[in-house]
C-alpha cells in the first residue's frame, strides 16, 4: 500500500537483532532462556541466537530512532510468536511464571516492532491473534499468583487493548475490502475474538450491542451461545450463566472464569433477599452445582466471606446481612476450566483457530 | 441571493463584520443559506478576490468557506472538510481574542455543524474508497468541537450577558452526535457534568435544552438509570415542538420502553400517530404476560429495535411481561403460598421449553430483588410465599 511508503521497514529476519545479541552478551542481560546450552556452565555466557529474542524497551525522549536492521520483518515477527508460543509456554522445571514474564516481554517487543512499521492489516492481525489468546490464557493460569509476582490488572489492561486493536484490524480489513488471500484466516476465527469480548466484558451494554449489530457471517453458534450468556448475565439469570459456561470452548471459560467470583457474588446478593426468611435453609449441595463450584465447603467459605449466615451444610440467607462493601472474591482455578485446557494441547490453543466454533 | 454577486456578498460580510452582526455573518458563512446556490461564489482559489476587500482576520475564513462551497458542489467531501476544518480553527483563534464579547457566537454554532456534517459526508466518501480508519474524519471533528468548546467553558470572568460560556450547550449537543455515532458514551461524561453545574443551565435557549435532555435521557437509559431517563426524555417530549413530528417521534422511541418499565403503558392513538405500533404489540403482550407473544415480537422487530439501541432494554421488559404472567398465576390460584412448580408451568406454556425449577426460582429471585413481587422463597418446598399486603405492587412504586 502506498499509504505505508514513508514508514520504517524492518530488515531483521531474526528473532533478535544482532546488535542486541551483541549487547546483551557483554552486558550479562542474557535471559536463562535465551543462553548457549554449552557454555552453561563457563564464565562468559553466550547467547544462542536460535533462542535470543528481541527484549521490549520503552521508546524515550533522546533515543536514536531504530534502524531498519533492528527492527523484524513480517515473517521474522511471525516467527518469533510462534517460537515463543510453541517452545516457552511449554517449559518444564521452571516457575511459570518466568515463563509468563518472558513471552509477556517479549510479545510487548513483537507489538512494538509491528507499530512502529505501520504493518499493513493482515500482518497485523497474523501477530495479534496469538498474543490476544496467551495474554487470555496467561489472565487465568496467573491468577492464583501474588500482587509481587503478577499484576492482573495490568495483564487485563493489555489483553483488553490487544482485543480491542484486534477487532478493529478486522473492521479495517473489512472497510479496505482486502480480498482474501490463502493466508487469511476463516471467518469462524473472527467470531472466536467476537465472542470473547463479548464474555470478557459480559452483561456489558457496549459489548452486548456491538454483538447484536454484527453481521450474519459472524454470527458462528459460538458468539450466539456468547451473546446469549452475555444477556442472561445482563438480566441476573445466574443459573442460565453458569449453565452456558461450561458449553464455552476452552479459551473463552479462561476470560469468563475471571468473572466467576463476581456472577457468585451477584448470585448470592439477589439470593439474600429472595430466600430470606424465618427457618429458611438453601442447602450448599444445591448451591455447589448451581455456582460451579466444586465441593461444599468452598460454597460456605464464599457465603461466610460475605457475611451470610451458614449452620452446617445449610445457607441461612437473610436480607440486610451481605456485606456489599466487602471486594470480590478473588477467583482461584476452577476444576472446569482446568479440564477443559487439558483436553487440548496448549500450543494449538494458542496457535490455532479453535475447533469449536 | 441565488445570483449573489462576489462583491456584493463580500460587502455584506464586511457590514455584518464591522457592525459586529453576529447574526448575517453566521448566514454568510452558514450552508443552509441561499448564498451557497449562487453560481457566481463558485471558485476554486477564492483568496485573492477576497483579499482585495476584506481585510485579516475574515479573510481568511471567508477564502475557507469558499474554496469549501466549490469542493462540496464538485462533491469532494474530503477536501471540503479540510477546508472546513481550517475555516473553524481560524475561527477559533480569533474568537479566543475577542476578550469580553460573544457577538460572534451565532458564526461558531453555523460553521460547527457544518463541520460534523461535513466530516460525515466525507467518511462516507472515504468509505466507498475503502481508504483511512472507518469514521476517521468524525473523530477529527470532535476535536475541533473540543477545542471550540475549551474556548466557551474558559470564559468565566465576563459578564453573564458577554460571556461565551452560552456557546458550551451548543457545542455540547454537537460533541453528542458525534460520541453517540462513534459509539464512545463514556466520553459525555465530563460534558455533562460541565453543563449541570453551569449557571446557565436552565436559560440556555429552548431547543438546545431539548436536544440536551433528549441525548442524557438516552445515555442514562444505557446506564440503566431508568428513572432519570424518563426525566430527561419526558421533558425533551414535552417541549418539543408539536410540528418536529420526527424529532417527537425520535424521543418516543426510547422514552416508551423507559415508561413500560416504569409500569407505563402507552395508548395506541399515540402509537398510530408516530408510527410506532410495534410498541403496541410490545405493550399488548406485557400487558397481559404473554411471554410467548412477546418473545416473537421481539424477534418479528428485531432489526428495528436494535438499530435504536433497545433491544436490551425490552430484554428487560421480560421481566415485567413475567411478573404479570404469575400475577395471573396467583389470580387463579388464589393463594398465598404458591408452587414454583406452577409457575415453571406456566413459562412453559410460554414456550420456554428449556426452563426447570432452579432457574424459574432464579427469575423469581430476580423479581422479588427488584421489589417487583413481594414475597420470599423457601428452597426446601419449592414454594413462593407472597406478602399478604400487595405482593405485586404497581410497578409505578417499584423503587428500584
Amino acid at each position: 500500500m502506498a499509504l505505508n511508503e514513508p514508514f520504517i521497514k524492518g530488515t531483521c529476519e531474526n528473532m533478535c537483532p544482532e546488535k542486541e545479541i551483541k549487547f546483551r552478551e557483554k552486558e550479562g542481560l542474557l535471559h536463562p532462556f535465551e543462553i548457549m546450552r554449552s557454555s552453561e556452565k563457563t564464565v562468559r555466557l553466550k547467547a544462542d541466537p536460535a533462542r535470543t529474542v528481541k527484549k521490549y524497551a520503552r521508546s524515550a525522549a533522546g533515543q536514536s530512532m531504530p534502524k531498519p536492521s533492528d527492527l523484524r520483518t513480517p515473517q521474522a515477527l511471525k516467527k518469533t510468536v510462534s517460537y515463543l508460543l510453541n517452545n516457552i509456554t511449554i517449559m518444564e522445571n521452571c516457575n511459570w511464571c518466568t515463563v509468563y514474564d518472558f513471552v509477556f516481554d517479549r510479545l510487548c517487543a513483537v507489538r512494538q516492532d509491528a507499530v512502529i512499521q505501520h504493518l499493513d492489516v493482515t500482518h497485523s492481525i497474523d501477530i495479534m491473534k496469538p498474543v490476544v489468546r496467551f495474554l487470555t490464557y496467561a489472565g487465568y493460569r496467573m491468577c492464583e499468583e501474588s500482587l509481587q509476582k503478577y499484576d492482573p490488572a495490568i495483564n487485563f489492561h493489555h489483553f483488553t487493548e490487544c482485543l480491542r486493536k484486534l477487532l478493529n484490524l478486522y473492521e479495517q480489513f473489512d472497510y479496505e475490502n482486502i480480498p482474501t488471500e490463502s493466508n487469511y484466516s476463516c471467518v469462524c476465527e473472527r467470531s472466536q475474538f467476537e465472542a470473547l469480548y463479548l464474555v470478557t466484558f459480559l452483561g456489558n451494554v457496549d459489548a452486548i450491542s456491538r454483538g447484536l449489530m454484527l453481521k450474519k457471517e459472524l454470527r458462528s453458534p459460538v458468539v450466539n451461545l456468547a451473546l446469549q450468556l452475555s444477556i442472561a448475565y445482563f438480566g441476573g439469570n445466574y443459573i442460565r450463566v453458569c449453565r452456558m459456561i461450561r458449553n464455552l470452548p476452552p479459551l473463552l471459560q479462561c476470560s469468563v472464569a475471571l468473572l466467576l467470583p463476581n456472577i457468585r457474588r451477584n448470585a448470592l446478593l439477589t439470593m439474600s433477599s429472595a430466600f430470606s426468611g424465618r427457618n429458611l435453609q438453601y442447602p450448599a449441595s444445591a448451591l455447589k452445582t448451581e455456582l460451579l463450584f466444586e465441593k461444599e465447603n468452598q460454597v460456605i467459605d464464599e457465603c461466610l466471606y460475605y457475611g451470610i449466615k451458614v449452620q452446617e451444610k445449610n445457607i441461612l440467607f437473610q436480607k440486610g446481612v451481605f456485606k456489599t462493601e466487602t471486594a470480590v472474591r478473588p477467583l482461584n482455578h476452577q476444576l472446569f476450566v482446568d479440564e477443559a485446557l487439558e483436553s487440548c494441547r496448549l500450543s494449538d490453543l494458542l496457535l490455532k483457530c479453535s475447533h469449536h466454533c | 441571493m441565488a445570483h449573489l454577486t462576489l462583491n456584493q456578498y463580500l460587502q455584506q460580510i464586511d457590514n455584518a463584520w464591522r457592525s459586529r452582526d453576529g447574526i448575517s455573518l453566521a448566514d454568510f458563512v452558514s450552508f443552509r443559506h441561499a448564498h451557497v446556490a449562487s453560481s457566481k461564489l463558485q471558485m476554486e482559489n477564492p483568496e485573492s478576490s477576497v483579499e482585495r476587500v476584506l481585510e485579516p482576520p475574515m479573510d481568511e475564513i471567508v477564502a475557507a468557506h469558499l474554496k469549501c462551497v466549490w469542493y462540496v458542489n464538485n462533491q469532494d467531501f474530503v477536501q471540503a472538510y479540510y477546508c472546513q476544518q481550517l475555516l473553524v480553527q481560524a475561527f477559533v483563534k480569533i474568537f479566543q481574542m475577542q476578550r469580553d464579547q460573544n457577538w460572534a457566537l451565532p458564526v461558531m454554532y453555523a460553521i460547527c455543524i457544518d463541520l460534523r456534517l461535513l466530516a460525515q459526508q466525507a467518511d462516507k466518501l472515504l468509505a466507498l474508497r475503502g481508504s483511512g480508519r472507518p469514521l476517521e474524519t468524525l473523530e477529527k471533528a470532535a476535536d475541533i468541537l473540543m477545542s471550540c468548546f475549551r474556548v466557551c467553558a474558559a470564559d468565566n470572568r465576563s459578564a453573564e450577558e458577554s460571556t461565551k460560556r452560552w456557546g458550551m450547550l451548543a457545542l455540547v449537543n454537537q460533541l453528542f452526535k458525534v460520541y453517540f455515532r462513534i459509539n464512545k458514551l463514556h466520553l459525555c461524561k465530563p460534558l455533562i457534568r460541565a453543563i449541570e453545574s453551569s449557571p446557565y443551565k436552565d436559560q440556555f435557549s429552548l431547543s438546545q435544552q431539548i436536544t440536551y435532555k433528549y441525548y442524557v435521557g438516552r445515555k442514562h437509559m444505557f446506564a440503566s438509570d431508568y428513572k432519570s431517563a424518563d426525566m430527561y426524555l419526558t421533558f425533551a417530549f414535552e417541549r418539543c415542538h408539536k410540528k418536529s413530528v420526527r424529532n417527537k417521534r425520535l424521543i418516543l422511541i426510547y422514552l416508551i420502553p423507559v415508561k413500560m418499565l416504569l409500569g407505563y403503558m402507552p395508548q395506541r392513538g399515540m402509537l398510530e400517530k408516530y408510527d410506532l405500533l410495534q410498541f403496541w404489540e410490545v405493550a399488548e403482550a406485557v400487558k397481559v404476560g404473554n411471554l410467548e407473544l412477546l418473545n416473537n415480537v421481539m424477534q418479528h422487530h428485531e432489526a428495528f429495535f436494535i438499530k435504536f439501541g433497545i433491544f436490551l432494554i425490552l430484554e428487560k421488559l421480560k421481566y415485567v411481561c413475567i411478573r404479570n404472567l404469575f400475577k395471573k398465576v396467583f389470580d387463579i390460584l388464589k393463594m398465598s403460598r404458591i408452587p414454583v412448580a406452577a409457575l415453571m408451568t406456566a413459562l412453559k406454556l410460554m414456550k420456554i421449553d428449556d426452563i426447570d425449577i432452579s432457574e424459574t426460582m432464579c427469575i423469581l429471585a430476580n423479581l422479588i430483588n427488584e421489589g417487583k413481587i413481594k414475597g420470599y422463597i423457601s428452597f426446601h418446598h419449592k414454594i413462593l410465599v407472597l406478602s399478604k399486603q400487595q405482593a405485586f405492587p404497581p410497578l409505578s412504586m417499584v423503587t428500584r
